[in-house]
């Protein structure tokens, strides 16, 4: 009995230590707590004296590529945290070394002798998963801490010659994160002064058994790592070192899964030069879809089975050389699981041939249609290829990603079952901005119960979701929508992948979105709200309920008004704006100037000011207005300042296109004139621009002029000029009735560059001929704008009238008034 | 009494006009309508002992699908009514299709003239490429606002001035019709209809039967009393038209050259009165139009 008590109380106590351990901190992972066993606490630091070792079989990881070594770098992370923490190091050996015996306690990590001793088997962990779990070695008088996880570095087989290293199962790692998280309470908020190291004497563990695994197998950006760059990190931050952020964001793909655009086309152009027009579409004005400088501007013919066929021959003689010709298709494009087929990113419209025609692939009830016009074409295609995929490659599945204007199912019967070897990452644009709004919800819930009967009452895979490209105060928030997407579709939507497009960088200066984004990648049921209170009181101090009211304010304003479709104007009104910036004063008058919390807040600080500003400017934009002069002579296209026929124009200031009024590192301005032959344009922008003979015009730093005639917007023409003489031009007509942007081969529009004193001049011009039947008259009012995307030294974009961000805005376009002769 | 009082108008104002003092034709500071619409604009006061104009050059923004425009405002001496609010350009102008509107004039290139007992301001006109001067002007003498539109030298096309009149005041309320007249030398004009004008006629009197100052209709004392156009015939055809409108339009068309003048007051005239008044400065009125 006594004895039973006293278990009872070590128990007892061993729970209030396990509350001083925080082992239940709403603020991080949930995990599953089992039954512990019953052992006295662990002690592995005290007082500052180290009494414990690592016993890991790093042996085992030799030759695996290094984002794989899970054991090692669990080794290594942990060794690092207890540096940083209590200025120790801790040792590391085999688990067959006498060594450990001199210590009262070891750390077992990833699979071994000791591990399973504690009756860990990692084999029988899901994928990524992992146990922390500890007990008493009463034969050798020691404590076991464990720390293990299914490894693909331990489990002989995982991981084969098509493989690419983004495939990695790092249980141990992860178990290693949770650990130093829950028990040292090391927080990875962002580089630097972000990565919270606590100092620590003592660490005693009381007895805990707890797993977790990630809800989603896959869970990546490629975007981590070009942030864990130094070059990326903002001076604050305070570090110059390449930081491990895959690992500390818990990142991998943990499947052979993955979707996206593949082949590439300039392999495939490559392999077949003398198959293009079967590769890529031909339109029906003759313009063939082929772009060889860069991804963009081409698009495949996917109304011609034949293209099918030729795939499945490259695909033949990939996985005959086990992947060594990879000519055609990538290893990771055609692994041992999946084949990946996606059509070029570029927006297609009005597709038309004999094929379609005859087939009727695009009835009238869908012509136009911005996400199903192509459905059916794209469908039959599918289908087409899963078939003989499965009958040619046996095991393989086809991974696709309806996109654009093919994005819906497809309305014809006859291509709405679909083959069971079809895996679907659907690119729905609206989310993540518009999860709080049920009426797109419902739209989309819709489209995936479509999706699901179709293949046979299989779940959508994937999604591919994308951030707000432009609105700095819906990125600040939208992380906190992939959550509930998991609940939201049910049955519809898989465990496999919710693919985060930055649509943008990874910038360090919204570290608490993306932190919070991919916890839930982790688990959606993490507490978001809990972790950000500890994060603004850990990071800020007293200035943390200024943070925390500024947050809570976006939060706010986002799901309840910008979700819901409300006008930018009501959204982020005066007031708001006003408030926001309050919440930054008020905060910065409660930081100590050069302490840590400072600099993490300016870190806080650094789009707001830019961003409020040109909200501002966005609630007072009127349309600019420019007094396009008359010129009785043309000036030759020689890019001169001196030329006297631009002496009589005004210079056209551009100015960030978001509306912050500023001006831009490339100062830029521009002047129109016109003359009986047609308009003439002059571009002088500060900085040699990006001109480089290899990549296509958009590669390039890019002067683009949009011209709608009249006031009514009806139509507009679009022009793009490089500093290489290249030329696009396009249009497209609003109304009466919509029409698809067209791509113009004959247009004469021609240009001239200088490049010279660091700044490019660039002289443009138009024919009216180019306006087909329009023509301007003397004190006629146009639409109209121009706007340059420069690439470097800087990426910026900067306009006459502000865009947005969407040149094709007509909305945002400016006035370009004719004045007569003589004026 | 009344009749002692207007005496001693007239002698007064006969005085007056032995000792006119110069008059000042200047830019001044004046405010605008909703100045975030305003493109450019400039305002200017020509005034005597006997009256004070102020015109508005504004050209608007473009707002919507409606292009800028560009537009003459007359804002004093009446400050409502005749040929001020609600109209915003009382003065149109057309040479041949082009209207004034459509201009984006140089408002710097405004010059100030003095001439003996005559003083003004000329805007400069660029009708697509032709160079046209429109002047206004004042005399010591006399309370009209003198209008001179140029044609260039080597160059003629028919040119057309619309002139547009709010005579007294504006119907509130449920609208029944109005009846403005015209009163020239020689009859007076009432009803629907374009009625041209002759030599003979010299002046208009623009006035409403019902809406005068003093009149039941005139409930709220809003109206203002009448208003006055004279013009110079020769070469210039003149007509009018919208007298049972709120709006009277009166139009002149020529070739070279047409001159007009407009008087309005700041006092309220009964149409009595204002004939009366008339009747003293006639002189200075007609004769000028000579």
């Amino acid at each position: 009995m006594i004895k039973y008590g006293l278990a009872v109380f070590g128990l007892l106590v061993g729970f209030a230590a396990s509350a001083g351990n925080n082992l239940q901190n709403p603020a991080l992972n949930k995990v599953r707590f089992h039954e512990p066993s019953t052992h006295s606490p662990l002690v592995l630091l005290e007082k500052g004296q180290v009494r414990f070792a690592i016993a890991a079989d790093l042996a085992r990881e030799n030759g695996m590529a290094r984002s794989r070594k899970s054991v090692t770098r669990a080794a290594n992370l942990i060794r690092t945290a207890f540096r940083k923490c209590a200025g120790k190091t801790i040792p590391v050996f085999p688990p067959d070394s006498p060594e450990l015996k001199k210590f009262p306690v070891i750390l077992a990590l990833g699979d071994n002798i000791f591990t399973r001793r504690a009756g860990v088997d990692t084999r029988s962990l899901p994928k990524e998963g992992f146990a922390v779990k500890t007990v008493g070695l009463e034969k050798e008088s020691q404590g076991l801490l464990v720390i293990a996880g299914y490894d693909g570095s331990f489990q002989p087989g995982t991981y084969d010659e098509y493989d690419w290293d983004r495939y990695r199962l790092n249980g141990t790692l992860h178990g290693a994160y949770d650990f130093i998280e829950r028990f040292l309470e090391c927080r990875f908020y962002f580089p630097g002064i972000g990565t919270l190291f606590p100092e620590l004497d003592t660490l005693k563990i009381d007895p805990v058994h707890y797993t977790d695994a990630p809800y989603l197998r896959n869970r990546f950006s490629h975007s981590i790592a070009l942030a864990s760059n130094p070059k990326n990190f903002f001076p604050e931050m305070g570090t110059e070192q390449w930081e491990d952020w895959e690992g500390h964001y818990r990142i991998a793909i943990g499947t052979r899964y993955w979707a996206g655009h593949a082949p590439p086309p300039n392999f495939l152009a490559a392999a077949h030069p003398d198959l293009l027009k079967l590769i890529f579409y031909t339109d029906k004005d003759g313009y063939l879809y082929y772009n060889p400088k860069s991804h963009i501007g081409n698009y495949y013919d996917f109304s011609n089975l034949a293209f099918a066929d030729l795939l499945l021959r490259d695909l033949r003689k990939h996985y005959v050389s086990k992947g060594k010709d990879q000519s055609v298709w990538k290893n990771h494009d055609a692994n041992s699981e999946y084949v990946v087929f996606g059509q070029c990113d570029t927006f297609v419209t009005g597709m038309d041939n004999q094929t379609i025609r005859d087939l009727k692939l695009i009835p009238d009830s869908i012509r136009d249609s911005r996400d199903q016009e192509l459905s059916n074409v794209y469908a039959r295609f599918v289908i087409y290829l899963a078939d003989r995929l499965k009958k040619d490659f046996q095991g393989k599945r086809l991974s696709l990603i309806p996109y654009h204007n093919y994005v819906l199912p497809p309305t014809l019967p006859q291509y709405q079952k679909w083959p069971d070897n079809i895996d679907l990452r659907v690119c729905v644009y609206d989310f993540p901005v518009y999860i709080p709004n049920e009426k797109v919800v419902k739209h989309w819930k819709e489209q995936f119960k479509k999706y699901y009967d179709m293949l046979g009452g299989r779940p959508v895979a994937s999604l591919w979701l994308y951030d707000h490209p432009r609105n700095a105060f819906v990125r600040a928030v939208a992380g906190r929508s992939l959550a509930p997407i998991p609940k939201l579709f049910g049955k519809y939507l898989d465990r496999m992948e919710l693919f985060w497009d930055y649509f943008g960088n990874h910038n360090w200066d919204m570290f608490y979105n993306y932190y919070i984004m991919w916890r839930c990648q982790w688990n959606p049921e993490f507490d978001m709200d809990a972790a950000l209170d500890e994060m603004w009181d850990k990071l800020f101090g007293k200035a943390a309920p200024h943070v925390r009211g500024f947050y809570g304010l976006l939060k706010t304003r986002y799901e309840k008004y910008y979700a819901q479709k409300a006008d930018d104007k009501i959204t982020y009104n005066v007031s708001v704006l006003n408030r926001l910036e309050q919440y930054l004063q008020d905060a910065k008058a409660n930081v100590v100037p050069g302490s840590r919390e400072e600099k993490a807040l300016i870190l806080f600080s650094r789009p707001w000011a830019r961003a409020i500003k040109a909200m501002r400017g966005q609630l007072l934009f009127t349309r600019p207005q420019y007094k396009v002069v008359f010129s009785e002579k043309d000036p030759e296209l020689r890019a001169d300042l001196d030329d006297l026929h631009w002496q009589k124009a005004p210079k056209m200031i551009f100015r960030d296109v978001q509306g912050s009024g500023e001006l831009g590192i490339c100062r830029t301005y521009g002047k129109l004139i016109r003359t009986e032959q047609g308009m003439h344009g002059l571009v002088v922008s500060e900085k040699s621009p990006a001109a480089n003979p290899d990549k296509d015009l958009w590669n390039n730093c890019v002067v683009e002029f949009f011209i709608s005639p009249g006031t009514r917007g009806d139509q507009y023409f679009q022009y793009a000029f490089d500093p290489l003489r290249h030329v696009f031009a396009g249009q497209k007509t609003e109304k009466p009735v919509a029409t698809a942007f067209m791509h113009r081969e004959d247009s004469r529009a021609t240009s001239f560059s200088r490049i010279e004193n660091d700044r490019w001049i660039l002289h443009f011009f138009i024919p009216w001929s180019d306006l087909k039947h329009v023509a301007v008259k003397d004190y006629d009012t146009w639409l109209g704008n121009l706007i340059i995307d420069r690439k470097v030294p800087v990426r910026e974009n900067l306009s006459f009238s502000m865009t947005l961000g969407n040149n094709h805005r007509i909305k945002q376009f400016g006035y370009l008034k004719f004045l007569g002769k003589g004026d | 009494m009344k009749r002692f009082f207007m005496t001693m108008v007239c002698v007064c104002s006969s005085l007056i006009g032995l000792q006119a003092a110069p008059v000042k034709a200047q830019l001044i500071q004046y405010p605008v309508y909703a100045p975030q619409t305003v493109e450019n604009y400039r305002a200017v006061c020509i005034q005597n002992d006997l009256n004070r104009y102020v015109i508005k050059l504004v050209e608007t923004k473009p707002q919507g699908e409606n292009p800028g425009k560009f537009q003459i405002r007359l804002r004093e001496p009446s400050p409502f009514f005749n040929f001020s609010r609600p109209i915003n350009d009382f003065l149109q102008i057309k040479v041949g299709s082009l209207p004034l509107h459509k201009l984006s004039p140089n408002l710097d290139a405004i010059s100030f003239w003095n001439r003996e007992k005559e003083s003004g301001f000329t805007l400069p006109l660029n009708f697509n490429g032709k160079k046209y001067s429109l002047s206004f002007s004042m005399r010591e003498d006399s309370p009209v606002l003198w209008a001179r539109f140029t044609a260039p030298k080597d160059f003629s096309e028919q040119m057309e001035i619309t002139l547009q009149a709010v005579p007294s005041a504006l119907i509130v309320g449920q609208w029944i019709g109005y009846s403005r007249f015209a009163k020239t030398a020689r009859k007076e004009i009432r009803g629907a209809g374009k009625f041209p004008l002759d030599a003979e006629d010299l002046y208009v009197i623009l006035s409403d039967d019902d809406l005068a100052v003093g009149k039941k209709l005139d409930k709220k004392g809003t109206a203002v009393g009448p208003c006055l156009i004279v013009w110079k015939s020769g070469g210039t055809s003149a007509s009018i038209e919208g007298l049972n409108q709120y709006i009277v339009k009166f139009l002149l068309q020529a070739q070279k050259q047409i001159e007009f003048g407009i008087w309005e007051s700041k006092r309220k005239f009964t149409d009595a009165e204002f004939n009366n008044y008339f009747e003293t400065w006639k002189k200075t009125v007609v004769s000028s139009s000579d």
